[in-house]
């Protein structure tokens, strides 16, 4: 909820802003639109000191981009930020023919964040695949929004019921975050991912320890102590696991989230409220 | 006065069934206008500003609408996305003037067919512990939120957000 506030204050500020309009693109500007620099100086102008001035949720955001696409339908960003707004929004159709130019148009740095809205905002989990696939080639080893492609790869296969091809993402994954040397710190939600594959496996001490190992990183993880919770009672240890679901239950009331950017906007997979873990404990 | 009566019993003999209405601005389940509201002079948010998401999981709400769907007792079919856009008023109630989009799964508009878009509303209309949201400062917030169901070959497979 303290993360929502800004976003409600910029909401209701946005119209109070200034009343800048965008400015009508110069003749002849789209001969220059394959030079680089001209097409930074137009991204900082219309996007950077244009749109972004304003709230995503106000006209002028999307006439800044609109202005921007008229003046060079060549640069990638324009389109990318226009659907920012759409695929909060549940508009699909219009957002992905948005994230669509701008992956054709720069699949270098567009194919993985539309790999990600898919992966997460609309569980297209093939799809993802495809793109996470695609800019693994293009980009070996990459990352997208805090963490690996092979993150997001090993999130989808996993939704999709893959699980040995998620389990070598996730390895893979572990193994980009160690780093060389082998002593980097792997993120929780590798972690938690990992546990909860483990127990869809039914490989219950492994699933333990990697859920031990979330919570150890972040102790009021409220869908690792839930999960830690499924596990204990799929072992049979009720009195364990009713302690992971009160746990669960205590932190999603303190306000204790997953902890991703866009959890305000869509569920993450396995992603849990406090009824379920109502439901858990009956 | 029987022709009257018999052309009521027919009437009543034809099973209802909700029809769209298109708009300028998009395609709606229902037009009815809501008067004397008492969050009419609330502020209007976004789902996502005022924590907004409906209180169960995704699976949870897939789940349930399976069972809804189920007990409709009809085999659907296509794949895609069919999203109920709608406003929650500031004592949590869902407001008419529901729009509906849909797509196919590439995202591209499309149409299922009639029954399943309506079962879907039915089973939205099921959903009644949306939040009441109020702002930092405790004025009354209405919120846009919406709800996307993704089907593949006709079951729902994620409730979205």
């Amino acid at each position: 909820m303290e993360k929502s506030w800004p976003l409600f204050l910029s909401l209701l500020l946005a119209p109070a802003l200034g009343r800048c309009q965008p400015v009508p693109a110069r003749p002849g500007a789209t001969q220059a639109c394959g030079s680089k620099h001209y097409q930074d100086s137009l991204v900082a102008k219309y996007i950077d000191h244009g749109a972004q001035r304003f709230s995503y949720n106000d006209p002028r955001w999307t006439q800044y981009c609109d202005s921007l696409i008229a003046i060079c339908p060549n640069i990638a960003v324009a389109y990318q930020q226009k659907a920012v707004p759409l695929i909060k929004d549940g508009k699909y159709e219009v957002a992905f023919a948005l994230e669509n130019k701008a992956a054709e148009l720069e699949p270098q740095q567009w194919l993985a964040y539309r790999g990600f809205l898919k992966c997460i905002f609309t569980k297209d989990y093939a799809g993802a695949i495809s793109d996470f696939q695609q800019i693994e080639r293009l980009l070996p080893n990459g990352r997208e929004m805090d963490h690996t492609y092979a993150f997001f790869e090993g999130l989808c296969q996993l939704e999709l019921g893959n699980y040995p091809q998620a389990e070598t993402c996730f390895r893979h994954d572990v193994q980009l975050q160690r780093g060389a040397d082998g002593t980097g710190d792997v993120h929780f939600n590798t972690l938690f991912y990992l546990g909860v594959l483990n127990l869809e496996m039914k490989r219950y001490e492994p699933a333990k320890t990697a859920l031990a190992q979330c919570l150890k990183a972040y102790a009021q993880h409220p869908e690792a102590n839930y999960y830690l919770g499924l596990v204990h009672r799929a072992q049979g240890n009720t009195e364990a696991a009713k302690r992971s679901f009160l746990a669960a239950q205590q932190a999603l009331a303190k306000g204790y989230a997953l902890n991703e950017d866009n959890i305000y906007y869509a569920n993450y997979p396995r992603q849990i409220t406090a009824y379920e873990v109502q439901q858990a404990l009956r | 006065m029987k022709c009257l009566y018999t052309a009521g019993l027919l009437l009543l003999s034809i099973a209802a069934k909700s029809q769209t209405v298109v708009l300028p601005d998009g395609e709606y389940m229902d037009t009815t206008s809501t008067r004397h509201s008492p969050c009419a002079g609330a502020i209007l948010a976004h789902y996502y500003s005022v924590a907004g998401k409906y209180p169960r999981s995704s699976e949870t709400l897939r789940r349930a609408t399976q069972e809804f769907l189920a007990h409709q007792h009809r085999a659907y079919q296509g794949s895609g996305y069919v999203t109920f856009r709608f406003i929650i008023d500031c004592q949590g109630r869902q407001l008419p003037r529901v729009q509906v989009l849909q797509t196919n799964a590439a995202y591209q508009r499309y149409r299922f067919r009639q029954e399943l878009v309506s079962d879907l509303y039915g089973f939205l209309k099921t959903l009644t512990e949306w939040r009441a949201a109020k702002s930092p400062g405790g004025q009354a917030v209405n919120y846009l939120a919406y709800l996307s169901f993704k089907i593949t070959d006709g079951k729902v497979v994620a409730v979205i957000p």
